[in-house]
């Protein structure tokens, strides 16, 4: 014989606390998520804070495709509302078209993230310059103009990376052939290319380790380094500044540290990854809920409408916080 | 025991009409507070690139729109006081974090730049 349990106050409040279960449930656990995203925010504000002149970017990020982001999520928490107001109303067939218009606003904030905004920093070429020859690259740089307005230095190179001349110089002989071999390196009177397109962050760090070595990074510029004393530059743009058709030469015995905007490219772009790639995964933990809500979790509406409009509810806080986070990370990554 | 008996859904003209208006001013609030976080947004893309980065009065922005989104749309304002104090306690905790990483700014044997 067996006896079956149910769980209590799933529909109906608790006496003593005025409240359903999964209501106190969802509040807590949004408390301890904003614990978590504290946290890192935190880390965000030490290593911002820490940044030295030059050294924390801005400008990189695309402001109207961000404002964009938070405009969808804004109205994804317009939708998630119209659907629990739709199952407060009975009116099922409205519940499943808003549930529906929210897992595909999720989706296209996804797209836009991972899609189009991640992949073009994975592509995008930086090289932070030695203090000592900072100079050689005024040109690129305008440190002198930047100066005469009481402006903070800039000390990075970006542009798309064509490609990366590389000689042996006095590097150990058995290591740099293996390194050649290793790559498929193909030689032109003495000198090897890296393509651009070849190049990763795993490549610059045994670059970095052929001590001795020559090599001679060919970047296609960034308007900002093509026309450094250009006064459109001295803030960040609103439009993301395109690319232009000047190249640069620069030399890796130059080179503080290069790669591509990856996380370990700098502390602005790990803490960037970071919150940014975690807030991408809430948002798909809420579409894994909405979808279950659309489909096998919507057959409750036939036993009891109440508790899946409840369940809706709770998932709606989630989502109005998903939404929250998004609100506070997008100026200080996008803006500040 | 169970407070969740099987119940045959009622149809749409069967739902007080209490709980409708309580619904429909739900709705209304929600939409209200999505256009005032919006603009507030879009304020904040203004005030920063005016201000030319102003980092306070950017973040007194967002701040605004953070309370709006939590206050109205998540309704912390009719909540119940359980869960009113839980989340004080964790934006106190939040704010205590914040100011510890700002406290390393100000230590006098590890000054940064």
């Amino acid at each position: 014989m067996s006896a079956e349990v149910e769980i209590p106050y799933t529909v109906t409040a608790r006496p003593d606390t005025g409240l359903y279960s999964a209501k106190i449930g969802i509040w807590l656990f949004l408390a301890s998520e904003a614990m978590l995203f504290g946290g890192l925010f935190s880390s965000y504000l030490f290593l911002r804070m820490g940044a030295g002149p030059g050294l924390w970017p801005h400008g990189l990020l695309n402001v109207p495709v961000g404002t964009l982001n938070t405009a969808i999520l804004i109205l994804s928490s317009v939708t998630v509302v119209m659907a629990w107001a739709a199952l407060k109303m009975r009116q099922f067939s409205k519940y499943r078209r808003w549930m529906a218009t929210t897992i595909g606003l999720a989706l296209v904030f996804l797209g836009i993230k991972l899609i189009y905004e991640y992949p073009q920093k994975f592509g995008h070429f930086g090289a932070y310059i030695k203090p000592e020859a900072l100079a050689k690259y005024e040109p690129y740089l305008g440190n002198n103009y930047l100066a005469s307005k009481g402006l903070s230095r800039r000390v990075e190179i970006t542009g798309h990376l064509h490609s990366i001349h590389l000689e042996a110089g006095t590097a150990d002989k058995p290591k740099f052939e293996a390194f050649i071999k290793k790559h498929d390196l193909k030689e032109e009177h003495g000198v090897y290319v890296i393509e651009g397109k070849e190049y990763t962050s795993k490549i610059q760090k045994e670059l970095d380790s052929l001590k001795g070595s020559k090599a001679e990074y060919e970047v296609k510029l960034d308007a900002v380094n093509a026309d450094p004393t250009n006064p459109v530059y001295d803030s960040p743009s609103l439009w993301p500044a395109k690319l232009s058709d000047k190249e640069a030469k620069i030399d890796k015995a130059d080179i503080r540290w290069a790669g591509m905007f990856t996380p370990e490219h700098s502390s602005f772009f790990s803490v960037y990854f970071t919150i940014t790639g975690l807030h991408a995964l809430h948002i798909v933990g809420g579409v894994v809920v909405f979808l279950y809500f659309l489909g096998p979790g919507s057959a409750l509406y036939k036993r009891n409408p109440e508790h899946l409009a409840n369940r809706v509810e709770c998932a709606g806080l989630y989502w109005h916080f998903v939404d929250l986070v998004w609100i506070l990370a997008f100026p200080l990554f996008y803006l500040l | 025991m169970s407070d969740s008996p099987a119940q045959t859904t009622p149809a749409p003209n069967e739902i007080p009409a209490a709980e409708a208006a309580k619904v429909a001013k739900y709705v209304r609030i929600s939409k209200t507070v999505a256009a005032i976080s919006f603009v507030l947004t879009v304020l904040t893309v203004a005030v920063a690139y005016m201000t030319k980065g102003n980092v306070l009065l950017s973040m007194l922005v967002v701040g605004l729109n953070i309370v709006a989104v939590a206050v109205y749309a998540m309704h912390l304002n009719a909540e119940q006081s359980h869960i009113r104090r839980a989340v004080f306690f964790s934006v106190l905790f939040l704010l205590d974090m914040f100011l510890v990483t700002l406290l390393a700014y100000s230590d006098r044997i590890h000054l940064p730049h």
